[in-house]
């Protein structure tokens, strides 16, 4: 086990640097700098500031450094938010984005999962119909338009709830995360029906009933499990959608979480913001994709990884 | 009276093809504590019968007639009435063990779900009926039987993990579905001799549906062949044995091995393939393949009274050689 998890780990070495170096060249390749403005700088003072910040370098050097100061975990200083280091925006904005995403993963999961196998008891029913007709629209429509539509019709229209920002209240959380569990439980749902159906046609079901089990007995002991396997492989993807999601979602609802530091610090050309959530997004949905396969691993009896494949 | 009396069963299937009759007005018995069997080619409709006795069909099929258990229709109850009899009175045993267990649950617990979900024994008392019973089905170490999953086992440990879940509520009546189709032909004696001894010692009614004449010689007093869905004869296994009065049933035992008749017989098989059911002929189903069809057979033959005391379906008389 502890032997897989190492191999694992190093594994995800390679990976995180082709991260790293693709996402350093290509926002060096973007057009402007961190230091550009309307009014431009004095010469004097702009050459002062690449030598602060290492600028002036060549890019190879400026490479490597970042590098070294990546292995030490420290993303260096915001060339936007003077006096904040990269580190230090990250700890403020991550706490609030894992709010959100863990609560849409967790509503994505019991909606997605609830609804995918009721749809499959009643296979070919309206119910059905109606569930998957309501995932694939929850597919089709992509997250820019559903959070606009969300604060048009219950923030403005009907006053419920606040059209944005963030001050940790249930209220303020409740439109971010429907917005951002909205296309996770079209996906998962579809996911559920399909692999429960299929599951229910197999072998063991039909000695599960030949044994007298009533048909409750045949879908909670027997069939569930093995239709949850499917879902379970797709939360590594899943997750990273929730984190991309989020850069979008949380721009539109001003919520100050790391996807809105991302988009900030894309257009501000904050080189080292940009990189630093980019290489934190990469090292959680690796760490986050190993709890996964080591949940699956639980669930099926068939795989153990600490046992040597021949 | 018979344990299990089935008159005139009918089962079909609705596909986008057509409708597909895979069983046609089949008739027999089972007597309590009698061992009999089912025999056919694929597609015979031998694994359709049983699967209607129990309910089981999938979903586009549809079971016709009555089976009587013990006087009660099985055909007629519903799927909650049937968990009355399924598991309990009646058991049935499949063709694949390695797919009919659950992957996903170790072997202890499917074996005291038997118990504890339907009789609702006590957790620790269906424990030890459990083991009890591996241990009657000759499963070595069945302690840690217990808490492994099936892939950890072999096809032959699977198996009888499958009997000894059937066998756990004692039930009147087995179903045994190809049994030991999958297994080796090692491990298939000894899963016909542990059948066999189980059915002496508890009396248990075995209805054995295969393929394999050979399987039959050894553990049956009466057989049903059957062809594209009907039964082609049907009586004591020694007599038709002895004296077959179907073609098709006399050109099975032509094509079974046997090693008390070395002169230099040649192993004869039947030419052509089982009928597709979609298009099965008028008259008798196995008129294409049989070397002695006549005219006259393509019209059905009626079941008859045969010369070996059961019963035949064909317009041939006597014996076939």
């Amino acid at each position: 086990m502890i032997a897989y998890a190492l191999r694992r780990l190093l594994g995800a070495i390679p990976t995180l640097l082709m991260l790293i170096t693709l996402a350093f060249f290509m926002i060096r390749l973007s057009p402007g700098g961190p230091f550009d403005n309307e009014r431009t700088l004095p010469p004097e003072i702009e050459a002062n500031l690449n030598a602060r910040y290492h600028l002036d370098e060549p890019l190879a050097m400026q490479y490597a450094r970042y590098l070294g100061n990546v292995l030490r975990f420290d993303f260096g200083p915001s060339f936007q938010y003077k006096d904040w280091t990269v580190n230090e925006l990250i700890s403020s904005g991550f706490p609030v984005s894992a709010t959100l995403g863990l609560l849409a993963m967790a509503l994505a999961l019991v909606v997605g999962l609830s609804a995918g196998t009721y749809a499959a008891l009643r296979q070919n029913s309206w119910i059905d119909y109606g569930v998957m007709t309501i995932a694939m629209t929850g597919i089709s429509i992509p997250t820019f338009v559903v959070a606009p539509l969300l604060i048009l019709v219950v923030a403005l229209s009907l006053g419920w709830l606040p059209a944005g920002g963030w001050d940790w209240t249930p209220a303020r959380m409740v439109m971010p995360v429907v917005t951002l569990a909205l296309p996770l439980i079209a996906y998962i749902s579809r996911l559920m029906r399909a692999s429960l159906i299929e599951v229910l046609h197999s072998n063991f079901i039909r000695t599960a009933r030949a044994k007298g089990l009533s048909e409750r007995q045949v879908i909670f002991r027997h069939a569930l499990k093995p239709a949850a396997l499917p879902v379970i492989s797709f939360l590594g993807p899943a997750i990273a959608s929730v984190l991309t999601g989020s850069v979008v979602v949380e721009r539109i609802f001003t919520v100050p979480g790391l996807g809105s530091h991302f988009v900030q610090g894309a257009l501000n050309r904050d080189y080292t913001l940009v990189l630093g959530v980019v290489v934190f997004y990469g090292m959680l949905i690796i760490v986050l994709n190993f709890l996964v396969d080591l949940i699956y691993a639980w669930l099926d009896p068939r795989i153990r990884y600490d046992r040597r494949w021949s | 009276m018979a344990l299990l009396e089935v008159r005139d069963l009918m089962v079909s299937f609705a596909t986008p093809e057509g409708e597909v009759h895979a069983v046609n007005s089949v008739d027999f018995d089972v007597e309590p504590g009698e061992v009999m069997a089912i025999v056919g080619e694929s597609g015979s409709g031998k694994s359709q019968t049983a699967m209607a006795l129990l309910g089981l069909l999938s979903e586009n099929g549809q079971a016709r007639g009555s089976a009587l258990f013990d006087g009660k229709d099985l055909l007629k109850l519903s799927q909650s009435e049937l968990n009355q009899y399924r598991g309990s009175q009646v058991a049935m045993i499949f063709q694949d063990p390695m797919t009919a267990l659950n992957p996903y649950r170790t072997v202890g617990s499917q074996l005291r779900e038997v118990l504890t979900c339907q009789r609702h024994m006590e957790r620790r008392q269906a424990n030890r009926e459990a083991l009890e019973m591996l241990e009657q089905v000759r499963i070595t170490d069945p302690e840690r039987r217990l808490q492994q999953f099936p892939h950890e086992l072999s096809g032959g440990m699977q198996q009888r993990v499958m009997i000894a879940m059937a066998l756990l509520a004692r039930p009147r009546l087995l179903i045994a579905d190809e049994p030991t189709t999958a297994l080796d032909v090692t491990v298939q004696a000894e899963i016909s001799e542990l059948l066999r001894d189980y059915q002496r010692r508890y009396e248990t009614a075995i209805m054995l549906i295969t393929h394999d004449l050979g399987v039959v010689a050894g553990l049956c007093e009466r057989v049903l062949v059957m062809y594209g869905g009907r039964v082609m004869e049907y009586g004591d296994v020694r007599a038709i044995y002895h004296q077959a009065e179907h073609p098709y049933t006399a050109g099975l035992l032509r094509s079974v091995p046997r090693l008390d008749r070395l002169d230099d017989e040649e192993l004869h098989g039947i030419p052509g393939n089982p009928p597709n059911l979609l298009e099965l002929p008028t008259g008798c189903p196995f008129q294409e393949r049989c070397q002695v069809a006549i005219e006259r057979c393509s019209s059905l033959p009626s079941l008859t009274r045969a010369n070996h005391g059961g019963l035949r379906r064909c317009h041939l008389e006597g014996a076939i050689e």
